[in-house]
């Protein structure tokens, strides 16, 4: 420490070290925070169709299901934001089980809040944003469970996950079929 | 040298002091009010004023880190000098 070069590497190693624990300590101070749910939450899916259409892709050209679902959103998350949070991403998805697949999910809408001003959602009579299609040709009118989901993406930290899974937030909602 | 900047070792000791309260008080004091005010740009603003303040204390050699300055024993001087004119007197008695 008797010139300058030795006594400027430790210092700033100290320094980087500490704020290494302030980074810490802003993750651990935020959890409580970003584990709450959203204060108000309702989502409602009002109306389920589904057409044949022949997907360009495939070599056969044969006709494949398409569901097109429409939804009430209404959610509000400002009790998610806290001085550690950068953005929440919204998404609705959809669960169901085939006899041949046993978990699927497909997502269907999104959205991303960037600031807290901006952090209640009302979408009404919105259909999905992304297409809804089997891995099979059709669905075979199974139930399909509808979730809304965030995660919640903080400037220093973990990201953190939650979905709406009380029984009155989820709708299931069997696919209907064609008759053909 | 100049450009070395160096202090001795009381200074040393005062230095390292003053370093480690430095860095560990702004670090506290930004994470309290960043906290309190909601907002963590505020924290890391206010901890990289306190290093800059820290660094502009500790780094360069002031005067109050030289107060002790370290006292070097007298030079020795070595059996070498004496012995010298010696054996040049006994060569030039031998070749003579």
């Amino acid at each position: 420490m008797y010139i300058i070069f030795r006594r400027i590497i430790p210092f700033f190693t100290r320094a980087l070290l500490v704020c290494l624990f302030i980074s810490f300590f802003t993750t651990i101070f935020d959890i409580y925070y970003s584990t709450k749910s959203p204060s108000i939450l309702n989502f409602k899916v009002t109306n389920i169709k589904v057409w044949l259409y022949d997907f360009e892709e495939t070599e056969d050209k044969s006709l494949r299901e398409f569901a097109f679902v429409t939804m009430d959103i209404d959610a509000d998350f400002t009790s998610l934001f806290t001085f550690n949070t950068q953005a929440i991403f919204v998404s609705v998805i959809v669960e169901y089980e085939t006899p041949t697949h046993k978990r699927n999910q497909i997502i269907l809408w999104s959205t991303t809040i960037t600031k807290i001003s901006t952090s209640r959602i009302k979408s009404y009579q919105t259909l999905n944003k992304y297409s809804l299609y089997d891995i099979t040709q059709s669905f075979n009118g199974v139930n399909g469970t509808y979730i809304l989901e965030w995660n919640v993406i903080p400037k220093v930290g973990m990201i953190k996950y939650g979905r709406a899974d009380s029984d009155d937030a989820k709708f299931i909602y069997a696919f209907p079929r064609i008759n053909t | 040298m100049w450009f070395e900047w160096k202090i001795d070792f009381e200074g040393q000791k005062r230095a390292e002091l003053i370093s480690q309260v430095g860095i560990i008080l702004f670090a506290v004091i930004g994470f309290v009010v960043g906290f309190l005010l909601q907002n963590l740009l505020l924290t890391f603003q206010i901890f990289g004023g306190g290093i800059f303040i820290t660094a502009l204390i500790v780094l360069p050699p002031w005067s109050f880190y030289n107060q002790h300055p370290i006292q070097w024993l007298p030079s020795v001087q070595s059996d070498q000098d004496k012995h010298e004119p010696e054996e040049s007197d006994e060569l030039k008695e031998k070749s003579t």
